[in-house]
């Protein structure tokens, strides 16, 4: 059921009419009842006051006159007023004198009679009234009435007033209907606008004035309201319309910033790259300047071979036998210096074939160190491509390669080299890069233990895998590394050497994370030695347990 | 033309009598007269001699007339003026006619008794009494009483043949009265229609 609250406004405005006059009418005829019932009741007082005077009156003679028969036949005139209900005249004595009673054949109990006035009851009115003669008290009347006609009024009052009251709300109903439109149409009519309004979102339509009253004025405030709305629509569209503008603006503009910076980049990239290809062209240079030392010792150790070599000697030897062209075999047998010479020339070929054993063994390791550049060069080459060969390899052969690319000069500065393979893995990976930082950690630890001085220069290759990765240690007995400066040790340009140029580790380490792996170092202090550790996470195909060093 | 006339013409009497009703009415009528007469009988403790009831009756009645009747003003000197009730020659009320009156008004008016032996006297008087006997007397004065516009009341047939105007006669052991309107008129007394209703005849101008 809807409440009162949401009925509409002309439906409010019919009802409050209705209520309006209904409450009005039903006071009034309240008033006009109670009024009337007021009035009449006095008016019957007074009638039936009346009444019993005029009995008493046509009584007097007969009670004068002691008749009562007279006076019985006065009080029956009484039925003509079906309303008084009994009637009773009373002697001086008090006494009843005669009677009259409406219900025939009911007992009626007589009152004591009392001073002249009326009372009413419930259902009754009652009169005591003197009876006087020539001025004298000579008896009393009772008359009683029943107040049949009073409610009977009552009844036919509220009947008419139920249908006055029925009618003039229907009428008032009506009427209502008809000039209730007066102030509910404009409200409507404004509910309808302000309803389209919030639907077409259009601030330009207006309400329509009809009249100068408050519901105009409101009309007017909510036009005004409108003009107000639409004026900051328009304000907002223009805000809207200058802010998109600048959005674009600072969109360019952020474009074109972008594009600078994207130049910017770029030419930052180039000058990394450009930087990067001269850090790995250093390298190369410094892997190449590495191999090319060992390659200028080999040769240096041959040409100084082939200085001294005795083969200037065989020469000799023919000169001599040229000499002795024609007598030869007295000559070697005979002469002294001749008999020599068959012991010389045995001598001297020894000493030529151990002469060049000994360089083709420089040669061979002039030819590895070579290689070991082609090596380094085909590496770099496959490092400018996007990723480097990827190889199965040993890990210990490769320790091994290594080691042997260090040999001349770990052989020339006294260096034990201790091998402690445990394991022997097998793993996939980029097999120049390791080798590089190999290289690089073992020569480290060569000139660590040089610069250290000690006599039992030693370096020890650790190797260990597990399911997690391989672990290659480089452990020296050298000088070892300040504590202050093992964070910085893989720093690009930190070094210690007064010939070093402070990339080996940096580079190392590059290359470690790049393999995905690290190097980590330790050491006890200066003179305590250091510990370089490579850890490379491949899994490894296989694992040769190998529990005695090779 | 004699005519019994109901106190209130407008209101007739339709409805039939009861028996018990008519029985009721007359045991009430008994009662009151009874007690009517109990103040009468307390009223005369002085008087030795007993008076009969008729007597009683009668003198409260003759008293009651002066309320029902109306004398021409002329009669009177004042408005205060007492009406005199005469008895003419023999008193047969003792003492009881003046002790009724005796502190009691009509209107103004106080009520004093009188006798009357003479003409001259009778025509002072308002109401005269004219006992059972003395109605040839009442014929002497005839003119006088009627000139002098007095009541006539008395007893007996006589009397009312004679032209008295109220003349007592009894029903059964009840007073009652006949009124003579003509002769009544002809004083030029005026008699309440209520008085003429409770009179069991009332002779009218024909």
């Amino acid at each position: 059921m809807r409440s009162l609250r949401d009925l509409p406004i002309k439906h409010k405005l019919t009802l409050i009419s209705m209520v309006t006059s209904g409450a009005a009418l039903l006071l009034a005829c309240g008033s006009f009842m109670s009024y009337e019932q007021i009035t009449y009741r006095h008016e019957m007082a007074r009638d039936l006051s009346i009444t019993a005077r005029m009995i008493g009156f046509n009584c007097a003679a007969a009670l004068s006159f002691n008749d009562a028969a007279s006076a019985e036949q006065t009080l029956k005139g009484l039925n003509v007023e079906p309303h008084i209900v009994a009637a009773c005249v009373y002697d001086m004595a008090n006494h009843t004198f005669a009677t009259y009673n409406s219900a025939a054949g009911v007992n009626y109990r007589w009152p004591v009679p009392r001073g002249s006035g009326e009372e009413f009851g419930p259902d009754s009115l009652e009169i005591f009234q003197k009876i006087e003669s020539g001025g004298e008290k000579i008896g009393t009347i009772y008359v009683r009435s029943n107040l049949e006609e009073i409610h009977a009024l009552w009844r036919r009052y509220a009947a008419i007033a139920a249908v006055v009251l029925l009618v003039a709300i229907l009428v008032a109903w009506l009427v209502a209907t008809k000039l209730q439109r007066v102030i509910s149409e404009p409200v409507r009519q404004l509910a309808a606008i302000a309803s389209r309004v919030t639907a077409e979102k259009d601030y330009s339509i207006r309400a329509i004035k009809r009249g100068d009253d408050e519901l105009g004025r409101l009309i007017d405030g909510f036009n005004a309201m409108l003009g107000e709305i639409q004026r900051r629509e328009g304000d907002l569209q223009a805000a809207q319309d200058g802010l998109e503008r600048r959005v674009q603006e600072r969109t360019e503009a952020l474009r074109i910033e972008v594009k600078e910076r994207e130049n910017l980049h770029r030419q930052l990239l180039e000058t990394s790259r450009q930087a990067g290809m001269a850090e790995v062209a250093t390298g190369v240079l410094h892997n190449v300047g590495n191999v090319l030392n060992s390659v200028n010792v080999s040769a240096t150790l041959v040409a100084d071979r082939m200085r001294r070599s005795k083969s200037a000697n065989v020469g000799k030897v023919s000169v001599l036998l040229g000499e002795h062209e024609a007598d030869i075999a007295a000559y070697l047998t005979g002469d002294p210096n001749g008999k020599m010479i068959p012991a010389y020339l045995a001598t001297l070929a020894e000493q030529l074939a151990e002469e060049q054993a000994a360089v083709f063994a420089e040669l061979e390791h002039l030819r590895k160190n070579i290689e070991h550049i082609k090596d380094i060069v085909s590496m770099q080459q496959s490092y400018a491509k996007t990723s480097g060969v990827v190889e199965t390899v040993s890990v210990p052969d490769l320790v091994e390669d290594a080691l042997r690319m260090n040999a001349g000069s770990l052989a020339r500065h006294d260096v034990d080299v201790v091998r402690e393979y445990r394991d022997r893995p097998v793993v996939t990976l980029e097999k120049h890069k390791v080798l590089q930082i190999l290289v690089n950690l073992i020569r480290n630890a060569k000139y660590a233990c040089d610069e250290s001085g000690r006599v039992n220069k030693q370096l020890t290759v650790k190797l260990t895998a597990d399911d997690r990765g391989v672990s290659i240690a480089i452990i020296d007995n050298g000088v070892g590394i300040l504590a202050e400066n093992l964070t910085r040790i893989f720093a690009h340009g930190f070094t210690t050497r007064k010939t070093g140029h402070g990339f080996g580790l940096h580079n190392g380490a590059i290359a470690a994370k790049e393999l995905g792996g690290s190097i980590s170092v330790h050491s006890d202090g200066p003179d305590q030695g250091a510990t370089f550790t490579l850890s490379l996470p491949y899994k490894p195909n296989a694992i040769i347990h190998d529990k005695s060093p090779s | 033309m004699l005519e019994q006339h109901r106190l209130l013409p407008q209101m007739p009497d339709e409805r039939p009598h009861h028996s018990l009703a008519r029985r009721r009415s007359l045991y009430a009528v008994v009662l009151g007269l009874l007690l009517l007469l109990w103040p009468l009988g307390a009223g005369t403790p002085s008087s030795g001699a007993v008076i009969s009831r008729k007597f009683q009756i009668q003198a409260a009645f003759v008293f009651n007339f002066t309320r029902f009747v109306t004398w021409p003003s002329h009669r009177f000197a004042g408005a205060d003026s007492p009406i005199i009730i005469g008895v003419l020659d023999d008193n047969p009320f003792g003492d009881e006619l003046a002790a009724i009156v005796k502190n009691r008004k009509v209107g103004a008016r106080a009520v004093e008794v009188r006798m009357v032996a003479t003409a001259a006297e009778a025509g002072f008087v308002h109401i005269l009494y004219v006992g059972a006997g003395h109605e040839g007397r009442m014929e002497e004065m005839r003119e006088a009483l009627r000139a002098a516009c007095v009541l006539t009341v008395g007893e007996s047939r006589r009397f009312a043949e004679l032209g008295g105007i109220i003349d007592f006669v009894l029903d059964g052991d009840k007073v009652r009265f006949e009124i003579n309107l003509e002769a009544g008129e002809d004083a030029g007394l005026k008699i309440s229609a209520q008085l003429l209703n409770l009179a069991t005849t009332v002779r009218r101008k024909s």
